[in-house]
């Protein structure tokens, strides 16, 4: 067996223990820290009865230890079981929640990245310049944005002044294209729905503006930071010396060797995102898990949020396996 | 030589020699402190300088546009917008400065004792940490919140558990390295207790870090507070000022156009923010060994 299948598999191995961990910190917050789920649903003064048959519903009567059991037992089936308002089982909606929340964080990606990797590597190459500056004071600023300040400026701006955007939502309700993935944005060109295609591309500009802006903040920082050690290292003056062109020396040896770092925090950054886009969502009435987390807190609806806060952690240990998986790929030094 | 320690406080806060800002990493710092007394001290004098009082109903006319009378505007119950804005800092720099407080001394004092005695003690916090780190930490502070219920106390504590992992970290990371140096060898060889190691040989050096982080987590823990004051969670009820509760009620008429009930809060969110930032960022630059110019 290769060295890079024995690291993905023992890499997939050690995952299990991190999923244990952060369903057992789950379960740790939501049962056994003080406040009675019981009483965060009716109320401390409902009457003994009816807090007795809820408890039985929920499965609060048992001891603790079955409770735990049942409850990793219940999630490796896939039983998320059904939520207490709508009577629907919870893994459903919060597939169509991720469908959304998928969908902003990609497009804010798409915002944030680009302007990490230029301006932080510009910023880098050109350190102590006017333009070093400008860029860090971007970064600084960018990254201090409270989300929902410069959402609603924005949500001002576009949607109420020049009444150019929509300010809330994902899509006209009469626009919504047919089921395939749950992405608008693919759906529509997969059924080759132009008007659903529009109408979506214009709820997203806002709300993934909002997002990448503030993200990038943190991709400057972290890429000129890289880059910054990178283009200290020796193979840089022995490129310099061979005579490769500055632009290929910074674009090329300094940045791919940059960006390995920056690789390995993109499990931290979709964290980042992850709570950024809960912010927004709130903001945008962007019908997305971090909005339906509030939601259902709000109405006390208990099994929904522990449901939409495990998939929360299994969204989280995945990832994290992906970038180590995909890290090894990059730099052979880890496999081994 | 110079014998000043290379990370003493005294360098950080450059009270070795008093004078003007140099290099513009100065002057970053210098413009984080301003901002960060100037707001401190609007807070803490809000009994004295507001010129109404924050929940005065109708102190002017309900929803009046910023005048010369009323410099900030009035909101719905025509209370004054810069007396809100005066007091409404109070709560969030309150709960933000203890939360990061709580999550200084216990991040640290685990990464104390995770790093400088390594072994199993070190991989079962680690692995904790670790998980914790990895979880949004905003989604994490709203399940908290919503669980203990959002008081003053239960927020601090919501808000701490999400940044102990940076310290515990960071201080971990440095103590694994400075546990291997030359003089606490030399301490460890002249009988010296592991309490003195650690609190008055290790932690003196990766103090200048911890104040690093201390002060870009306070940046950060005002932006989750605000947060979770936004989405309905936070320590504060209306009629209290409070800037993150305002720039909600604001978010709510926004459609009506009062863009002067949005714009206040916000902008003094991100001041403050920005002048933790900037003194975090700053002093980051100026002593982050990796990045200075010399290496």
């Amino acid at each position: 067996m290769g060295a890079l299948s024995r690291y993905i598999i023992s890499r997939i191995l050690t995952t299990i223990p991190m999923i244990l961990i952060l369903l057992s910190l789950v379960f740790i917050v939501l049962r056994i820290m003080p406040g009675d789920p019981v009483n965060a649903i009716l109320g401390e003064k409902a009457p003994q009865e009816y807090k007795e048959k809820l408890r039985k519903k929920l499965g609060l009567d048992k001891p603790i230890h079955v409770q735990f059991y049942e409850y990793i037992l219940k999630i490796m089936k896939g039983d998320f079981g059904t939520s207490l308002l709508t009577k629907r089982p919870i893994l459903e909606e919060l597939k169509e929640r991720f469908a959304a929340t998928l969908e902003l964080t990609i497009f804010s990606l798409l915002i944030a990245v680009p302007i990490g990797i230029f301006g932080g590597s510009k910023a880098a190459y050109k350190r102590h310049s006017k333009e070093d500056h400008a860029i860090r004071l971007f970064a600084i600023i960018s990254w201090t944005l409270f989300i929902p300040f410069f959402g609603s400026i924005l949500q001002y701006i576009f949607g109420i002044k020049l009444r150019v955007l929509p300010t809330s939502g994902r899509i006209d309700p009469f626009n919504v294209p047919e089921h395939i993935t749950g992405l608008y944005i693919l759906d529509s060109i997969l059924t080759g729905n132009v008007v659903a295609l529009i109408d979506a591309l214009r709820h997203l500009i806002l709300p993934s503006i909002t997002l990448g802006i503030v993200m990038s903040g943190a991709l400057v920082r972290i890429v000129r930071e890289n880059m910054i050690i990178a283009l200290k290292k020796d193979y840089i003056n022995a490129a310099r010396a061979r005579g490769v062109t500055e632009k290929d020396v910074v674009y090329n040896h300094a940045l791919k060797n940059s960006l390995i770092p920056f690789i390995t925090m993109f499990g931290l950054m979709f964290a980042l995102l992850l709570a950024g886009a809960a912010l927004t969502e709130t903001t945008f009435s962007w019908p997305g898990m971090g909005r339906y987390l509030v939601e259902r807190i709000y109405y006390r609806d208990y099994p929904a949020v522990q449901g939409a806060v495990v998939l929360y952690a299994l969204i989280v240990a995945l990832v994290n396996l992906i970038v180590d998986i995909v890290y090894a790929f990059i730099d052979p030094r880890v496999r081994y | 030589m110079d014998f000043l320690p290379k990370f003493s406080l005294a360098r950080i806060f450059g009270v070795t020699k008093l004078r003007p800002p140099k290099e513009a990493e100065e002057w970053y710092l210098l413009a984080g402190i301003i901002m960060v007394i100037i707001i401190t001290s609007m807070s803490i004098l809000a009994p004295i300088i507001s010129p109404y009082d924050p929940t005065q109903l109708y102190a002017g006319p309900s929803l009046s546009p910023p005048s010369p009378k009323y410099p900030m505007g009035t909101n719905l119950l025509g209370m004054d917008m810069l007396s809100r804005i005066i007091w409404g800092g109070r709560f969030l720099l309150l709960v933000s400065f203890l939360s990061a407080v709580l999550s200084m001394v216990i991040g640290s004092l685990a990464g104390l004792v995770s790093g400088y005695f390594g072994g199993k003690i070190d991989r079962v916090i680690s692995i904790f940490m670790d998980s914790i780190y990895a979880f949004p930490g905003l989604i994490l502070a709203i399940t908290i919140t919503a669980m203990l219920g959002p008081s003053l106390l239960n927020v601090v504590i919501a808000i701490s558990v999400i940044y102990v992992p940076t310290f515990y970290r960071m201080v971990r990371g440095l103590v694994l390295s400075i546990r291997e140096e030359l003089f606490v060898e030399a301490a460890k060889a002249l009988g010296a207790k592991h309490r003195t190691i650690m609190f008055k040989y290790i932690l003196p050096n990766i103090a200048p870090n911890i104040a690093v982080i201390f002060s870009l987590c306070i940046a950060d823990a005002i932006l989750t507070e605000a947060g979770l004051t936004f989405i309905g969670l936070g320590p504060v009820v209306p009629p209290t000022p409070d800037w993150g509760l305002d720039l909600y009620e604001g978010w709510r008429y926004l459609i009506s156009g009062y863009w002067w009930l949005i714009l206040f809060p916000g902008i003094f969110i991100t001041l403050t923010v920005l002048g933790f930032a900037l003194i975090g960022e700053s002093l980051n630059e100026l002593y982050n060994p990796l990045l200075r110019e010399e290496v």
